[in-house]
């Protein structure tokens, strides 16, 4: 579907495009990704600069980038060193690895009345729990810091509300070896309960996730690490076993330990799953058991599960190992270079992606582990920058190669905030990032646990909400900019309630709207267009109404919520 | 040490939390709270609200399930002449008093002992949770998190007390692996291994000797640090003896 959109946005030059209006794509850099013969036809520089924009900071790009790019390509490149090193980065990175990691659900077993706060903070609470671990991922990710240290650091991240309900204590950001705050709200601090130090393996959040059922004695939480941080999922070992015998718990508990099929998992799963026995909870309801660590119960695998902790056959002296195994194991680092990739290109990055994955974290370790030069190993990329396929790409890459990326619901609600200062919101919850109240799912997201990844390709329930969306951003703008005066406004700053289509400043705005939308100068078929909606609505609504009309198209526009 | 700490702070186990419990259930006064069998009396049964309080001044929040079977076995008629004395609490609740002492607890909580013809006794008794309770000396006082499960046999080869889990006191944090104490050797012979955990992560382990001097050998990993004595028989004495008393005498 994005690809026969790609091909009509091409036709109608309004769009992303191989070799587009500005008429400077260049050749792909011989990057990591690069292969012996292109099959692809790489992006314009303006198309380039916004996918860019787009995947580092979540916003399309500011009209001072598009300009410095039309005026000289070769601005692109301090372009994306300032985006990396704002803070914007840092949301986006967690944006990326929440659609992975799958923290960002719509329920606890802990909620807000079990710390008796106000039950219009539901969204805040469930919101800042499953941030915790994707925002320490992505501190790590934006400081000059090795990533190992995700898994080996002794403090989190949190904000007022985690800080007062939790046992957790802010530290400075020297003290965490910061030089910024991870985001606005957002402070390093040090869990005061005794849980070793970890990093992302010792935060509530990742654990609140993937809680553990009584009878599943943390395997549940061994395979979610070993999926999340190595890449490596029991889930899909194919096994073959006699049914039969596991038609009572007994059975089923001793195939565990002697029926062959099963011991080949359980036999590295089960002393895996001893290691977090820290966070068992003996009540999975109730507030002190979920919101402290247990020091106490760090070896009582050895009394559920028969077995100590150890990592993949290398005995732990207790969880205190556990993050320093993960930082030494191989798997980690490819693993998440399998997940940046994954995150910027769009796409699940598989075994058969291996020399790629190979020629990425080669990058990662000659940038001594610091995910920034991981990530521009990626852009620079022939797959990252391609914005069309050659008669030469074969049916895998056609299946592979996402040429045209749809927002995600986070880049969509984050763009039109940023552009009209419109967060659809409804009893405090976030439209776009919400399944409880709201439509995250419907419009192309994951809530983690019923819908586990993101909607590649248009639909009719995405169009719905972007059109909902729309609708009530450029209202919203509309109505705000009008009553201010022109300096203060955010998108209608050369024309006022009385300016007509045969104004100049009616297509000069136009020209400006499309820069901040679309980032890219409009084409005088979509100028025409435009100005007929214009003149339609304004005669039968008003101006206002005509520009709000006018604000919603650009919105809908594919060129606006694909890159 | 820290580890002479937590042993004096005396045996934690099931019996002193339902001791707790029922202080604050006993002032339990019509729909507060409420429980889901209003014919129920005392302290047992099943609750659940949100908030309550009594005329008296008697606050209670959350759930609680409590169940206790105090079987004669002149009575036993499932099982003619096994007497059990057993109880069973799951806690998610928050209590308060009118002077101001609150008990706090969320988890699993059972003890059990079955009483045979023959005059064997066999115990098993689990503190699974985080407690406290305000002016319940000395360990719910300060609150204790556990995952401690004992088991007690009395038969014709003796007194037996094996102990796994862990105890969790502001003093430290300890765990068993493996303990067994037979009460026929030296009043209480003690093998097995203790832990005790250093505040970043690392545990030290006692390795009991399984002779009567009460000595161990202490091991970081794989080091050696030397010997220390611990007195583990004495802190359960009293608490399994109190288990051989039955309920119904």
């Amino acid at each position: 579907m994005l690809a026969l959109i790609a091909t009509l946005l091409a036709l109608h030059g309004c769009g992303p495009a191989p070799v587009g209006d500005s008429g400077t794509a260049r050749a792909t850099d011989s990057g990591p990704g690069a292969v012996a013969d292109p099959v692809t036809i790489p992006l314009d520089d303006l198309a380039l600069l916004r996918r860019r924009s787009l995947d580092l900071t979540g916003l399309p790009p500011e009209p001072d980038q598009v300009a410095a790019v039309l005026e000289d390509p070769d601005a692109i490149e301090a372009i994306i060193e300032d985006m990396l090193r704002s803070p914007r980065w840092r949301l986006r990175f967690a944006d990326m690895m929440a659609e992975q990691f799958l923290t960002r659900v719509d329920s606890f077993n802990a909620t807000v009345e079990s710390y008796g706060l106000d039950p219009s903070q539901e969204y805040r609470f469930e919101s800042s729990v499953g941030t915790e671990p994707l925002l320490l991922m992505a501190t790590i990710a934006s400081a000059d810091r090795p990533w190992t240290d995700v898994v080996t650091v002794d403090w989190t991240v949190a904000d007022d509300m985690l800080l007062e309900i939790w046992p957790l204590q802010e530290i400075s950001l020297e003290e965490a070896g910061l030089s910024d705050a991870p985001a606005e709200g957002w402070r390093p601090a040090r869990y005061t309960d005794g849980r070793p130090a970890g990093g992302l393996i010792m935060t509530n959040g990742l654990w609140w996730r993937y809680w553990s059922a009584p009878a599943n004695y943390n395997r549940g939480r061994a395979a979610a690490l070993a999926r999340l941080l190595l890449c490596e999922d029991f889930l899909l070992r194919p096994i073959s076993f006699d049914a039969s015998s596991l038609l009572d718990t007994d059975s089923l508990l001793d195939a565990t330990s002697s029926e062959p099929a099963c011991v080949g998992c359980h036999n590295s799963l089960d002393p895996l799953a001893a290691a977090f026995y820290g966070f068992w909870w003996f009540d999975i309801y109730a507030e002190p058991e979920m919101t402290r660590y247990h020091p106490e119960r760090e070896w009582l695998g050895a009394y559920y599960l028969g077995t100590s902790p150890e990592y993949f056959g290398t005995p732990l002296n207790g969880p205190v190992e556990l993050g320093p195994a993960v930082a030494d194991d191989p798997r980690f680092l490819r693993c998440t270079t399998r997940r940046v990739a994954g995150g910027l290109l769009h796409r699940e990055i598989t075994d058969a992606d291996q020399s790629q994955v190979s020629a990425w974290l080669d990058a990662f370790r000659d940038a001594d582990l610091r995910v920034g030069g991981l990530v521009r190993a990626v852009l620079a990329s022939e797959e990252y920058r391609a914005g069309a396929l050659l008669d030469t790409a074969s049916e895998d890459d056609e299946v592979a190669i996402q040429t045209l990326r749809m927002m995600s619901p986070d880049q969509l609600a984050d763009s039109v905030e940023a552009l009209t200062g419109f967060r659809w919101t409804e009893d405090g919850f976030d439209q776009l990032g919400n399944d409880d109240l709201g439509y995250r799912i419907l419009a192309g997201g994951v809530d983690g646990v019923a819908v586990t990844r993101p909607q590649r390709d248009p639909s009719v329930s995405q169009q719905v909400v972007l059109r909902l969306l729309a609708q009530g951003a450029a209202d919203f703008v509309v109505t705000s900019d009008l009553a201010l005066p022109a300096e203060e406004r955010r998108l209608l700053t050369g024309v006022d309630g009385d300016t007509t289509s045969a104004d100049p400043a009616f297509v000069d705005q136009l020209e400006t709207l499309h820069l901040r939308f679309h980032g890219r100068p409009a084409t005088d078929d979509a100028l025409a267009e435009e100005t007929a909606l214009f003149d339609a609505v304004a005669a039968a609504d008003g101006t206002a109404a005509a520009w709000a009309a006018v604000i919603a198209l650009l919105i809908r526009d594919p060129a606006f919520w694909t890159y | 040490m820290a580890l002479d700490e937590v042993l004096s702070a005396g045996a934690v186990h099931g019996l002193p939390v339902f001791a707790a419990y029922e202080s604050y259930l006993e002032h339990r006064e019509g729909t507060c709270p409420s429980m889901e069998d209003p014919e129920s009396e005392g302290p047992y049964g099943v609750w659940q609200t949100d908030h309550c309080e009594t005329g008296a001044g008697y606050v209670f929040e959350g759930f609680g399930l409590y169940l206790v079977d105090c079987t004669d076995p002149a009575d036993n008629d499932m099982e003619p002449g096994v007497g059990v004395d057993s109880r069973g609490l799951v806690s998610q609740y928050r209590l308060k008093a009118p002077d101001g002492a609150e008990m706090e607890a969320g988890g699993d909580c059972s003890h059990e002992c079955r009483f045979d013809v023959d005059g064997g006794v066999s115990c098993f008794d689990q503190v699974g949770g985080s407690y406290r309770a305000d002016g319940r000396e000395p360990w719910l006082d300060v609150g204790v998190e556990a995952s401690l499960f004992v088991t007690h046999e009395v038969g014709a080869d003796g007194r037996r007390t094996t102990i796994d889990g862990g105890i969790g006191l502001p003093a430290a944090d300890i765990s068993f692996r493996e303990v067994e104490v037979d009460w026929e050797e030296c009043d209480g012979l003690a093998t097995g291994t203790v832990a005790i955990r250093d505040p970043s992560g690392w545990w030290f382990s006692l390795v009991l000797s399984g002779d009567c001097s009460g000595y161990g050998e202490l091991w970081l990993g794989d080091q050696d640090l030397g010997q220390i004595c611990i007195d583990l028989a004495g802190t359960l004495r009293d608490a399994v003896a109190g288990w051989e008393q039955p309920c119904w005498l």
